[in-house]
Protein backbone atom coordinates (compact mmCIF):
# COMPACT_ATOMS: atom_id res chain seq x y z
CA UNK A 1 0.00 0.00 0.00
CA UNK A 2 1.42 3.46 -0.93
CA UNK A 3 0.65 6.72 1.02
CA UNK A 4 2.11 8.57 -1.71
CA UNK A 5 2.06 7.91 -5.67
CA UNK A 6 3.24 11.00 -7.35
CA UNK A 7 2.82 11.15 -11.33
CA UNK A 8 4.81 13.04 -13.49
CA UNK A 9 4.90 16.09 -11.29
CA UNK A 10 6.38 19.07 -13.03
CA UNK A 11 6.69 22.84 -11.49
CA UNK A 12 7.64 25.46 -14.00
CA UNK A 13 8.13 28.78 -12.29
CA UNK A 14 7.58 31.74 -14.58
CA UNK A 15 10.15 34.47 -14.82
CA UNK A 16 8.86 37.72 -15.36
CA UNK A 17 10.70 38.86 -18.77
CA UNK A 18 12.02 42.31 -19.66
CA UNK A 19 9.87 44.91 -21.33
CA UNK A 20 11.93 44.09 -24.82
CA UNK A 21 11.94 40.23 -24.31
CA UNK A 22 8.22 39.28 -24.36
CA UNK A 23 8.58 35.24 -24.72
CA UNK A 24 7.74 33.77 -21.23
CA UNK A 25 10.71 32.22 -20.21
CA UNK A 26 11.05 29.30 -16.99
CA UNK A 27 12.76 28.32 -14.39
CA UNK A 28 12.15 24.32 -14.72
CA UNK A 29 12.58 23.42 -10.87
CA UNK A 30 10.18 20.01 -11.31
CA UNK A 31 10.35 17.92 -14.71
CA UNK A 32 8.45 15.16 -14.71
CA UNK A 33 9.23 13.24 -11.27
CA UNK A 34 7.11 9.97 -10.44
CA UNK A 35 7.60 8.44 -7.00
CA UNK A 36 5.81 5.85 -5.00
CA UNK A 37 6.27 5.84 -0.77
CA UNK A 38 4.74 2.96 1.00
CA UNK A 39 2.78 3.30 4.05
CA UNK A 40 5.65 3.20 7.05
CA UNK A 41 8.62 3.43 4.55
CA UNK A 42 11.28 6.13 5.26
CA UNK A 43 12.11 7.18 1.68
CA UNK A 44 15.25 9.30 0.85
CA UNK A 45 15.47 11.82 -1.75
CA UNK A 46 18.96 13.37 -2.43
CA UNK A 47 19.56 16.38 -4.78
CA UNK A 48 22.18 19.68 -4.85
CA UNK A 49 20.82 22.84 -4.26
CA UNK A 50 18.63 23.66 -7.59
CA UNK A 51 17.51 20.32 -7.82
CA UNK A 52 14.09 20.40 -7.19
CA UNK A 53 14.01 18.54 -4.17
CA UNK A 54 12.40 21.04 -1.97
CA UNK A 55 9.87 22.07 -4.20
CA UNK A 56 8.74 18.13 -4.33
CA UNK A 57 8.42 18.32 -0.97
CA UNK A 58 6.10 21.10 -0.52
CA UNK A 59 4.43 19.81 -3.87
CA UNK A 60 3.71 16.18 -1.88
CA UNK A 61 1.80 17.69 1.44
CA UNK A 62 -0.17 20.50 -1.08
CA UNK A 63 1.58 23.71 -0.26
CA UNK A 64 2.75 24.51 -3.96
CA UNK A 65 0.52 23.00 -6.64
CA UNK A 66 2.31 21.39 -9.02
CA UNK A 67 2.02 22.51 -13.10
CA UNK A 68 1.45 19.19 -14.25
CA UNK A 69 1.03 16.03 -12.67
CA UNK A 70 -0.76 14.31 -9.75
CA UNK A 71 -0.35 13.96 -6.11
CA UNK A 72 -1.85 11.23 -4.82
CA UNK A 73 -2.29 10.66 -0.70
CA UNK A 74 -3.99 7.50 0.48
CA UNK A 75 -5.50 7.08 -3.17
CA UNK A 76 -6.95 11.09 -3.10
CA UNK A 77 -5.58 12.91 -6.07
CA UNK A 78 -4.96 16.03 -3.71
CA UNK A 79 -4.80 18.59 -6.54
CA UNK A 80 -8.77 17.74 -7.66
CA UNK A 81 -10.17 18.12 -4.78
CA UNK A 82 -11.77 20.82 -2.91
CA UNK A 83 -10.78 22.83 0.16
CA UNK A 84 -12.43 21.32 2.85
CA UNK A 85 -11.36 17.80 1.27
CA UNK A 86 -7.74 19.54 1.09
CA UNK A 87 -7.94 20.71 4.86
CA UNK A 88 -8.43 16.84 5.83
CA UNK A 89 -5.97 15.57 4.18
CA UNK A 90 -3.59 18.70 5.90
CA UNK A 91 -4.37 16.67 8.86
CA UNK A 92 -2.83 13.86 7.80
CA UNK A 93 0.78 15.27 6.67
CA UNK A 94 3.39 17.37 7.85
CA UNK A 95 6.57 19.16 7.05
CA UNK A 96 9.66 19.66 9.44
CA UNK A 97 12.24 22.06 8.04
CA UNK A 98 15.81 22.63 7.84
CA UNK A 99 16.06 25.61 9.55
CA UNK A 100 15.30 25.28 13.31
CA UNK A 101 15.99 28.87 14.29
CA UNK A 102 13.11 30.03 11.60
CA UNK A 103 11.15 27.21 12.03
CA UNK A 104 9.77 28.11 15.56
CA UNK A 105 8.12 31.33 16.44
CA UNK A 106 10.14 33.04 18.46
CA UNK A 107 7.17 34.73 20.34
CA UNK A 108 5.07 31.64 21.10
CA UNK A 109 5.97 29.23 24.05
CA UNK A 110 7.36 25.73 22.99
CA UNK A 111 3.59 24.20 24.25
CA UNK A 112 2.03 26.25 22.40
CA UNK A 113 4.23 25.50 19.08
CA UNK A 114 3.45 21.86 19.80
CA UNK A 115 -0.35 22.22 20.30
CA UNK A 116 -0.71 24.55 17.72
CA UNK A 117 -1.57 21.96 14.51
CA UNK A 118 -3.82 20.36 17.01
CA UNK A 119 -5.56 23.77 18.28
CA UNK A 120 -5.89 24.54 14.11
CA UNK A 121 -7.26 21.19 12.99
CA UNK A 122 -9.79 21.15 16.03
CA UNK A 123 -8.35 17.85 17.78
CA UNK A 124 -8.42 17.02 21.29
CA UNK A 125 -5.19 18.15 22.89
CA UNK A 126 -4.05 18.16 26.46
CA UNK A 127 -0.53 19.14 28.57
CA UNK A 128 -0.15 14.60 28.99
CA UNK A 129 -0.49 14.97 25.17
CA UNK A 130 1.71 17.26 24.23
CA UNK A 131 4.19 16.04 26.90
CA UNK A 132 4.39 12.49 25.85
CA UNK A 133 4.94 13.23 22.12
CA UNK A 134 7.98 16.06 23.37
CA UNK A 135 9.13 13.01 25.56
CA UNK A 136 8.70 10.86 22.92
CA UNK A 137 11.09 13.02 20.55
CA UNK A 138 13.95 13.38 23.43
CA UNK A 139 12.93 16.70 25.25
CA UNK A 140 13.20 15.14 28.58
CA UNK A 141 11.38 16.12 31.01
CA UNK A 142 8.70 17.79 28.99
CA UNK A 143 8.06 20.10 31.93
CA UNK A 144 11.30 21.72 31.47
CA UNK A 145 10.57 22.43 28.07
CA UNK A 146 6.67 23.39 27.85
CA UNK A 147 6.96 27.46 29.04
CA UNK A 148 10.27 27.88 27.39
CA UNK A 149 10.97 29.92 24.66
CA UNK A 150 12.91 28.93 21.11
CA UNK A 151 15.51 30.90 21.76
CA UNK A 152 16.24 29.02 25.09
CA UNK A 153 16.53 26.03 23.25
CA UNK A 154 19.77 24.34 21.65
CA UNK A 155 19.48 24.08 17.26
CA UNK A 156 18.94 20.56 18.24
CA UNK A 157 16.35 20.96 20.54
CA UNK A 158 13.97 23.32 18.69
CA UNK A 159 14.42 21.13 15.72
CA UNK A 160 13.09 17.89 18.18
CA UNK A 161 10.30 20.74 19.15
CA UNK A 162 9.84 20.78 15.63
CA UNK A 163 9.01 17.11 14.95
CA UNK A 164 7.37 17.06 18.31
CA UNK A 165 4.77 19.89 16.85
CA UNK A 166 4.61 17.30 13.20
CA UNK A 167 4.02 14.25 15.49
CA UNK A 168 1.28 15.69 17.22
CA UNK A 169 -1.52 15.21 15.22
CA UNK A 170 -0.47 12.26 14.53
CA UNK A 171 0.47 12.00 10.78
CA UNK A 172 0.37 9.38 8.38
CA UNK A 173 2.93 11.09 6.12
CA UNK A 174 5.98 13.68 7.20
CA UNK A 175 7.89 15.31 4.79
CA UNK A 176 11.14 16.27 6.55
CA UNK A 177 13.38 18.83 4.38
CA UNK A 178 16.92 18.50 5.29
CA UNK A 179 16.13 18.16 8.74
CA UNK A 180 19.56 17.76 10.15
CA UNK A 181 21.61 19.79 7.80
CA UNK A 182 21.69 22.37 10.22
CA UNK A 183 22.72 20.51 12.97
CA UNK A 184 26.16 19.88 14.60
CA UNK A 185 27.65 16.63 12.83
CA UNK A 186 28.16 15.19 16.16
CA UNK A 187 24.20 15.08 16.92
CA UNK A 188 23.36 14.34 13.83
CA UNK A 189 23.22 10.46 14.20
CA UNK A 190 21.75 10.58 17.24
CA UNK A 191 18.77 12.75 15.56
CA UNK A 192 18.84 10.08 12.81
CA UNK A 193 18.27 7.23 14.97
CA UNK A 194 15.35 9.11 16.84
CA UNK A 195 13.54 9.60 13.35
CA UNK A 196 13.94 6.33 13.13
CA UNK A 197 12.32 5.13 16.32
CA UNK A 198 8.98 7.78 15.97
CA UNK A 199 8.83 6.08 12.14
CA UNK A 200 8.22 2.91 14.11
CA UNK A 201 6.37 4.20 17.01
CA UNK A 202 4.17 6.71 15.03
CA UNK A 203 3.67 4.09 12.10
CA UNK A 204 4.42 7.58 10.12
CA UNK A 205 5.69 7.49 6.57
CA UNK A 206 8.45 9.47 6.24
CA UNK A 207 10.34 11.44 2.75
CA UNK A 208 13.57 12.45 3.81
CA UNK A 209 15.10 15.28 1.61
CA UNK A 210 18.81 15.63 1.93
CA UNK A 211 22.02 16.80 -0.01
CA UNK A 212 23.61 13.98 1.96
CA UNK A 213 23.84 10.87 0.40
CA UNK A 214 25.18 9.13 3.55
CA UNK A 215 22.18 10.69 5.34
CA UNK A 216 20.05 9.32 2.65
CA UNK A 217 21.30 5.57 2.98
CA UNK A 218 21.64 5.78 6.49
CA UNK A 219 17.97 6.64 7.21
CA UNK A 220 15.93 5.58 3.47
CA UNK A 221 14.77 2.62 2.56
CA UNK A 222 14.65 3.54 -0.75
CA UNK A 223 15.96 6.19 -2.58
CA UNK A 224 15.59 8.90 -5.11
CA UNK A 225 18.68 10.59 -6.73
CA UNK A 226 16.91 14.32 -7.66
CA UNK A 227 18.99 16.17 -10.60
CA UNK A 228 18.01 19.32 -11.84
CA UNK A 229 14.28 18.49 -11.89
CA UNK A 230 14.97 14.98 -12.58
CA UNK A 231 15.04 11.45 -11.51
CA UNK A 232 18.45 10.20 -12.49
CA UNK A 233 18.47 6.71 -10.00
CA UNK A 234 16.31 5.57 -7.99
CA UNK A 235 16.25 1.83 -6.07
CA UNK A 236 16.60 0.09 -2.62
CA UNK A 237 19.43 1.78 -0.66
CA UNK A 238 21.25 -1.10 -0.67
CA UNK A 239 20.89 -1.12 -4.75
CA UNK A 240 21.98 2.26 -4.87
CA UNK A 241 24.68 2.37 -2.44
CA UNK A 242 26.49 -0.88 -2.87
CA UNK A 243 25.93 -0.59 -6.83
CA UNK A 244 25.64 2.86 -7.94
CA UNK A 245 24.99 3.48 -11.64
CA UNK A 246 24.50 6.70 -12.65
CA UNK A 247 28.11 8.60 -12.85
CA UNK A 248 26.34 11.60 -10.98
CA UNK A 249 25.28 9.45 -7.91
CA UNK A 250 28.84 7.72 -8.42
CA UNK A 251 29.79 11.03 -7.79
CA UNK A 252 27.85 11.75 -4.79
CA UNK A 253 29.33 8.69 -3.68
CA UNK A 254 32.59 9.80 -3.84
CA UNK A 255 31.75 12.93 -2.26
CA UNK A 256 31.45 10.98 1.07
CA UNK A 257 34.27 12.30 3.57
CA UNK A 258 35.94 9.49 4.62
CA UNK A 259 39.45 8.74 6.75
CA UNK A 260 42.49 7.51 4.27
CA UNK A 261 43.21 7.41 0.77
CA UNK A 262 40.78 6.85 -2.29
CA UNK A 263 41.40 4.13 -4.33
CA UNK A 264 39.39 5.85 -7.46
CA UNK A 265 38.15 9.26 -7.45
CA UNK A 266 35.65 10.35 -10.02
CA UNK A 267 35.31 14.12 -10.43
CA UNK A 268 32.17 15.87 -11.65
CA UNK A 269 33.02 19.34 -13.30
CA UNK A 270 31.61 22.76 -12.73
CA UNK A 271 28.67 23.04 -10.77
CA UNK A 272 24.44 22.37 -11.61
CA UNK A 273 23.35 24.67 -14.15
CA UNK A 274 20.81 26.63 -14.14
CA UNK A 275 17.87 25.62 -14.39
CA UNK A 276 16.40 28.02 -16.95
CA UNK A 277 18.99 26.69 -19.26
CA UNK A 278 18.03 22.95 -18.98
CA UNK A 279 21.05 21.17 -21.58
CA UNK A 280 19.88 19.44 -24.44
CA UNK A 281 20.17 16.04 -24.60
CA UNK A 282 20.82 14.25 -21.06
CA UNK A 283 21.08 17.04 -18.25
CA UNK A 284 23.63 16.10 -16.75
CA UNK A 285 26.23 15.51 -19.92
CA UNK A 286 28.10 18.70 -19.20
CA UNK A 287 29.26 17.48 -16.01
CA UNK A 288 29.44 13.82 -16.80
CA UNK A 289 33.39 12.19 -17.47
CA UNK A 290 31.76 9.32 -19.79
CA UNK A 291 29.56 11.67 -21.98
CA UNK A 292 29.03 10.52 -25.53
CA UNK A 293 27.74 12.08 -28.04
CA UNK A 294 23.87 10.73 -27.85
CA UNK A 295 24.15 12.23 -23.82
CA UNK A 296 24.35 15.19 -26.33
CA UNK A 297 21.30 15.17 -28.39
CA UNK A 298 18.94 13.25 -26.79
CA UNK A 299 17.40 12.88 -23.01
CA UNK A 300 17.58 9.09 -21.22
CA UNK A 301 14.44 7.27 -19.93
CA UNK A 302 14.05 6.00 -16.20
CA UNK A 303 14.80 2.70 -17.27
CA UNK A 304 14.86 -0.43 -14.72
CA UNK A 305 18.15 -2.58 -14.84
CA UNK A 306 17.49 -4.80 -12.44
CA UNK A 307 15.31 -5.38 -9.72
CA UNK A 308 13.68 -2.25 -9.07
CA UNK A 309 16.47 -0.72 -9.26
CA UNK A 310 16.12 2.25 -12.68
CA UNK A 311 18.72 4.61 -13.88
CA UNK A 312 18.14 7.23 -16.69
CA UNK A 313 21.68 6.90 -18.18
CA UNK A 314 22.59 5.80 -21.81
CA UNK A 315 25.29 3.67 -20.42
CA UNK A 316 23.26 1.28 -19.37
CA UNK A 317 21.21 1.41 -22.33
CA UNK A 318 19.63 -2.73 -24.14
CA UNK B 1 6.77 36.99 29.41
CA UNK B 2 4.88 34.98 31.78
CA UNK B 3 3.29 37.53 33.52
CA UNK B 4 3.15 41.03 35.08
CA UNK B 5 5.71 40.03 38.27
CA UNK B 6 8.34 38.43 35.30
CA UNK B 7 7.77 42.08 33.61
CA UNK B 8 8.82 43.81 36.50
CA UNK B 9 11.54 42.19 37.36
CA UNK B 10 13.71 42.03 34.44
CA UNK B 11 11.81 46.03 33.78
CA UNK B 12 13.37 47.21 37.48
CA UNK B 13 17.11 47.07 36.28
CA UNK B 14 16.42 48.83 33.40
CA UNK B 15 17.20 52.52 34.22
CA UNK B 16 16.55 54.43 31.39
CA UNK B 17 13.00 52.88 31.19
CA UNK B 18 12.91 53.51 35.43
CA UNK B 19 13.52 57.54 34.78
CA UNK B 20 11.12 57.36 31.87
CA UNK B 21 8.79 55.98 33.81
CA UNK B 22 9.46 57.92 36.57
CA UNK B 23 8.31 61.17 34.19
CA UNK B 24 5.47 59.95 33.05
CA UNK B 25 4.22 59.08 36.37
CA UNK B 26 5.04 63.08 37.61
CA UNK B 27 3.30 64.47 34.90
CA UNK B 28 0.59 61.82 35.72
CA UNK B 29 0.19 62.50 38.87
CA UNK B 30 0.26 66.12 38.20
CA UNK B 31 -2.84 65.58 35.72
CA UNK B 32 -4.64 63.68 38.28
CA UNK B 33 -4.22 65.73 41.18
CA UNK B 34 -3.84 69.26 39.53
CA UNK B 35 -7.43 69.87 41.21
CA UNK B 36 -6.14 68.98 44.82
CA UNK B 37 -2.45 70.47 44.41
CA UNK B 38 -3.68 73.81 42.65
CA UNK B 39 -2.74 76.85 45.13
CA UNK B 40 -5.62 78.89 42.73
CA UNK B 41 -8.51 78.15 40.36
CA UNK B 42 -6.61 78.20 37.29
CA UNK B 43 -8.95 80.85 35.57
CA UNK B 44 -9.37 83.28 38.53
CA UNK B 45 -8.08 86.15 37.17
CA UNK B 46 -6.11 88.69 39.86
CA UNK B 47 -6.46 92.36 38.67
CA UNK B 48 -4.02 93.61 40.79
CA UNK B 49 -1.24 91.19 38.96
CA UNK B 50 -0.47 91.55 35.93
CA UNK B 51 2.45 89.60 34.39
CA UNK B 52 4.18 89.33 37.59
CA UNK B 53 7.24 87.26 38.15
CA UNK B 54 7.73 84.30 40.29
CA UNK B 55 6.86 84.93 43.82
CA UNK B 56 6.27 82.84 47.07
CA UNK B 57 2.99 83.59 46.07
CA UNK B 58 3.11 82.42 42.24
CA UNK B 59 5.59 79.87 41.86
CA UNK B 60 5.39 80.39 37.97
CA UNK B 61 4.32 83.72 38.18
CA UNK B 62 1.02 84.94 36.78
CA UNK B 63 -0.20 86.08 33.07
CA UNK B 64 -1.48 89.20 31.42
CA UNK B 65 -4.58 88.99 32.81
CA UNK B 66 -3.34 87.51 36.35
CA UNK B 67 -3.81 84.21 36.72
CA UNK B 68 -1.72 82.05 38.39
CA UNK B 69 0.60 79.81 35.89
CA UNK B 70 1.60 77.33 38.05
CA UNK B 71 -1.73 75.96 38.37
CA UNK B 72 -2.55 76.55 34.82
CA UNK B 73 0.52 74.62 34.34
CA UNK B 74 -0.24 71.32 36.28
CA UNK B 75 -3.70 71.45 34.87
CA UNK B 76 -1.64 71.84 31.47
CA UNK B 77 -1.09 67.99 32.17
CA UNK B 78 -4.15 66.93 31.44
CA UNK B 79 -4.64 68.05 28.05
CA UNK B 80 -1.55 66.77 26.78
CA UNK B 81 -1.75 63.28 28.19
CA UNK B 82 -5.01 62.72 26.91
CA UNK B 83 -3.91 63.85 23.33
CA UNK B 84 -1.19 62.10 23.80
CA UNK B 85 -2.38 58.50 24.63
CA UNK B 86 -5.77 59.04 22.58
CA UNK B 87 -4.15 60.39 19.26
CA UNK B 88 -1.08 57.80 19.97
CA UNK B 89 -3.85 54.89 19.82
CA UNK B 90 -5.21 55.88 16.68
CA UNK B 91 -1.85 56.10 14.87
CA UNK B 92 -0.86 52.73 16.28
CA UNK B 93 -4.08 50.91 15.34
CA UNK B 94 -4.27 52.30 11.95
CA UNK B 95 -0.40 51.83 11.09
CA UNK B 96 -0.96 48.00 12.34
CA UNK B 97 -3.55 46.99 10.46
CA UNK B 98 -2.59 48.78 7.35
CA UNK B 99 0.80 47.46 7.96
CA UNK B 100 -0.26 43.74 8.50
CA UNK B 101 -3.08 43.78 5.25
CA UNK B 102 -0.58 45.71 3.15
CA UNK B 103 2.72 43.40 3.67
CA UNK B 104 0.70 40.40 3.98
CA UNK B 105 -1.63 40.14 0.93
CA UNK B 106 0.80 42.25 -1.27
CA UNK B 107 -0.12 42.25 -4.88
CA UNK B 108 -2.58 45.19 -5.57
CA UNK B 109 -3.82 45.35 -1.75
CA UNK B 110 -0.34 46.42 -1.31
CA UNK B 111 0.09 48.74 -4.17
CA UNK B 112 -3.37 50.96 -3.25
CA UNK B 113 -2.30 50.68 0.39
CA UNK B 114 1.03 52.13 0.32
CA UNK B 115 0.32 54.61 -2.32
CA UNK B 116 -2.32 55.75 0.14
CA UNK B 117 0.79 55.86 2.72
CA UNK B 118 3.40 57.93 0.52
CA UNK B 119 0.66 60.55 0.13
CA UNK B 120 0.43 60.62 4.24
CA UNK B 121 4.35 60.66 4.53
CA UNK B 122 4.98 63.50 2.11
CA UNK B 123 1.96 65.91 3.06
CA UNK B 124 3.64 68.54 5.58
CA UNK B 125 0.98 66.67 8.48
CA UNK B 126 1.46 70.14 10.46
CA UNK B 127 -0.18 71.72 8.15
CA UNK B 128 -2.50 69.64 7.08
CA UNK B 129 -3.15 69.23 10.83
CA UNK B 130 -3.99 73.19 10.67
CA UNK B 131 -6.06 72.89 7.44
CA UNK B 132 -8.56 70.06 8.90
CA UNK B 133 -8.58 71.79 11.60
CA UNK B 134 -10.13 75.07 10.72
CA UNK B 135 -12.62 73.08 8.78
CA UNK B 136 -13.77 70.57 11.81
CA UNK B 137 -13.76 72.94 14.58
CA UNK B 138 -11.91 73.33 17.89
CA UNK B 139 -12.99 70.42 19.60
CA UNK B 140 -10.34 68.02 21.56
CA UNK B 141 -11.97 64.89 19.91
CA UNK B 142 -11.36 66.42 16.24
CA UNK B 143 -7.71 67.04 17.43
CA UNK B 144 -7.23 63.59 18.70
CA UNK B 145 -8.82 62.14 15.32
CA UNK B 146 -6.49 64.45 13.14
CA UNK B 147 -3.25 64.00 14.50
CA UNK B 148 -4.29 60.26 15.12
CA UNK B 149 -5.10 59.97 11.47
CA UNK B 150 -1.87 62.11 10.19
CA UNK B 151 0.55 60.39 11.73
CA UNK B 152 0.34 56.72 10.92
CA UNK B 153 2.22 56.33 8.35
CA UNK B 154 5.56 56.01 9.35
CA UNK B 155 4.10 52.96 11.65
CA UNK B 156 2.47 51.38 8.39
CA UNK B 157 5.34 51.54 6.47
CA UNK B 158 7.72 50.03 9.29
CA UNK B 159 5.44 47.48 9.81
CA UNK B 160 5.09 46.51 6.22
CA UNK B 161 7.95 46.02 5.74
CA UNK B 162 8.77 43.75 8.63
CA UNK B 163 5.40 41.79 7.78
CA UNK B 164 7.30 41.32 4.11
CA UNK B 165 10.77 39.47 5.73
CA UNK B 166 8.44 37.77 8.72
CA UNK B 167 5.76 36.28 6.31
CA UNK B 168 8.50 34.52 4.48
CA UNK B 169 9.40 32.28 7.54
CA UNK B 170 9.35 28.91 7.87
CA UNK B 171 7.00 29.10 10.84
CA UNK B 172 4.17 30.13 8.55
CA UNK B 173 4.53 27.99 6.35
CA UNK B 174 4.32 25.10 9.02
CA UNK B 175 1.10 26.73 10.11
CA UNK B 176 -0.24 27.00 7.04
CA UNK B 177 0.44 23.36 6.51
CA UNK B 178 -1.78 22.64 9.56
CA UNK B 179 -4.35 24.68 8.21
CA UNK B 180 -4.02 28.05 9.59
CA UNK B 181 -6.09 31.24 7.66
CA UNK B 182 -4.84 34.34 6.95
CA UNK B 183 -6.26 35.96 9.57
CA UNK B 184 -4.53 33.55 12.13
CA UNK B 185 -1.28 33.62 10.57
CA UNK B 186 -1.53 37.60 10.86
CA UNK B 187 -2.69 37.91 14.07
CA UNK B 188 -0.96 35.38 15.93
CA UNK B 189 2.49 34.83 14.38
CA UNK B 190 3.15 38.15 12.50
CA UNK B 191 1.82 40.53 14.78
CA UNK B 192 3.45 39.33 17.86
CA UNK B 193 6.85 39.87 16.23
CA UNK B 194 6.15 43.22 14.84
CA UNK B 195 4.88 44.34 18.28
CA UNK B 196 8.09 45.38 19.62
CA UNK B 197 8.61 47.84 16.81
CA UNK B 198 4.81 49.12 17.49
CA UNK B 199 6.32 49.92 20.97
CA UNK B 200 8.73 51.80 19.76
CA UNK B 201 6.92 53.77 17.36
CA UNK B 202 3.95 54.00 19.52
CA UNK B 203 5.69 55.97 22.44
CA UNK B 204 7.56 58.47 18.86
CA UNK B 205 3.10 58.79 18.27
CA UNK B 206 2.82 59.71 21.64
CA UNK B 207 5.35 62.53 21.96
CA UNK B 208 4.78 63.48 17.86
CA UNK B 209 0.93 63.81 19.01
CA UNK B 210 1.90 65.92 22.50
CA UNK B 211 4.00 67.78 20.69
CA UNK B 212 1.32 68.66 17.45
CA UNK B 213 -0.79 69.45 19.71
CA UNK B 214 1.03 71.93 21.58
CA UNK B 215 1.83 73.04 18.33
CA UNK B 216 -1.35 73.93 17.15
CA UNK B 217 -2.81 75.36 19.88
CA UNK B 218 0.24 77.36 20.28
CA UNK B 219 -0.70 78.58 16.51
CA UNK B 220 -4.09 79.14 17.85
CA UNK B 221 -5.86 75.88 15.98
CA UNK B 222 -7.70 73.83 18.24
CA UNK B 223 -9.05 75.01 21.44
CA UNK B 224 -7.87 78.00 23.15
CA UNK B 225 -10.35 77.22 25.82
CA UNK B 226 -9.37 74.40 27.22
CA UNK B 227 -5.55 74.55 29.54
CA UNK B 228 -2.69 73.43 27.69
CA UNK B 229 0.82 73.71 27.72
CA UNK B 230 0.38 74.74 23.99
CA UNK B 231 -2.25 77.35 25.12
CA UNK B 232 0.10 78.99 27.28
CA UNK B 233 2.57 79.41 25.21
CA UNK B 234 0.61 80.55 22.54
CA UNK B 235 -1.35 83.12 25.12
CA UNK B 236 2.55 84.02 26.01
CA UNK B 237 3.47 84.58 22.36
CA UNK B 238 -0.01 86.62 21.10
CA UNK B 239 0.16 88.86 24.80
CA UNK B 240 3.35 90.25 24.10
CA UNK B 241 4.75 88.46 27.24
CA UNK B 242 7.64 86.93 25.22
CA UNK B 243 8.94 89.82 23.14
CA UNK B 244 8.50 91.59 26.56
CA UNK B 245 11.14 89.10 28.13
CA UNK B 246 8.51 87.57 31.03
CA UNK B 247 10.45 84.58 30.46
CA UNK B 248 8.61 82.63 33.52
CA UNK B 249 5.22 82.69 31.23
CA UNK B 250 6.49 80.47 28.52
CA UNK B 251 9.74 78.27 29.87
CA UNK B 252 7.23 76.45 32.11
CA UNK B 253 5.18 74.84 29.67
CA UNK B 254 8.44 74.63 27.45
CA UNK B 255 10.44 72.41 29.43
CA UNK B 256 7.42 70.62 30.61
CA UNK B 257 6.33 69.37 27.44
CA UNK B 258 10.21 68.25 26.03
CA UNK B 259 10.43 66.52 29.52
CA UNK B 260 6.96 64.50 28.55
CA UNK B 261 8.16 63.50 25.71
CA UNK B 262 11.67 62.31 27.00
CA UNK B 263 9.87 60.33 29.34
CA UNK B 264 8.13 58.29 26.40
CA UNK B 265 11.18 58.08 24.39
CA UNK B 266 13.03 56.37 27.08
CA UNK B 267 10.28 54.23 27.70
CA UNK B 268 10.01 53.14 24.38
CA UNK B 269 13.50 52.25 24.26
CA UNK B 270 13.00 50.20 27.25
CA UNK B 271 9.82 48.60 26.49
CA UNK B 272 11.52 47.70 23.18
CA UNK B 273 14.47 45.90 24.65
CA UNK B 274 12.33 43.76 27.21
CA UNK B 275 9.44 42.77 24.69
CA UNK B 276 11.93 41.54 22.03
CA UNK B 277 13.67 38.55 23.77
CA UNK B 278 16.60 38.47 21.52
CA UNK B 279 17.53 41.96 23.29
CA UNK B 280 16.82 41.06 26.57
CA UNK B 281 19.79 40.73 28.33
CA UNK B 282 19.37 37.61 30.71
Amino acid sequence: MNIVEAEGVKKYFPVKGSILRREKRFIKALDGVSLSIEKGEIYSIVGETGSGKTTLGRILIGLITPTEGSVKIDNIDIFSIGKSEMREIRKRVQIIFQDPYGSLNPRMRIRDIVSEPLKLNRMEYSTEKIARVMEDVGLKPASDFMDRYPHQLSGGQRQRVAIARALAISPEFIVADEPVSMLDVSIRANFLNMMREMNKKYNVSMLMITHDISVASYIGRRISVLYLGKVVEQGENDDIIKNPLHPYTRALMEAIATLGKKEKELHIKGEIPNPMDIPKGCRFHPRCPYAMDICREVEPDLVEISNKHSVACHLYRG
Amino acid sequence: MTGLSDFWKVFKRNKMGLTGLGIIIFFFLMAVLAPFISPYNPNQTNPNLFLSPPSSQHLFGTNEIGQDLFSRNLYGAQISLEVGFAAAAVTVIVGLLIGLISGYFGGIVDEILMRVTDFFLVIPSIVFMIIISAFLGPSLINVILVIGLLSWSPTARVVRSMVLSIREWPFVEAARASNAGHFYIMFRHIMPNVIPIVFANATMAISNAIFSQAALVFLGVGDVNDISWGQIMHFALYSGAISAGDWWYIVPPGIFIILLILGFILLGYSLEEIFNPRLRRV
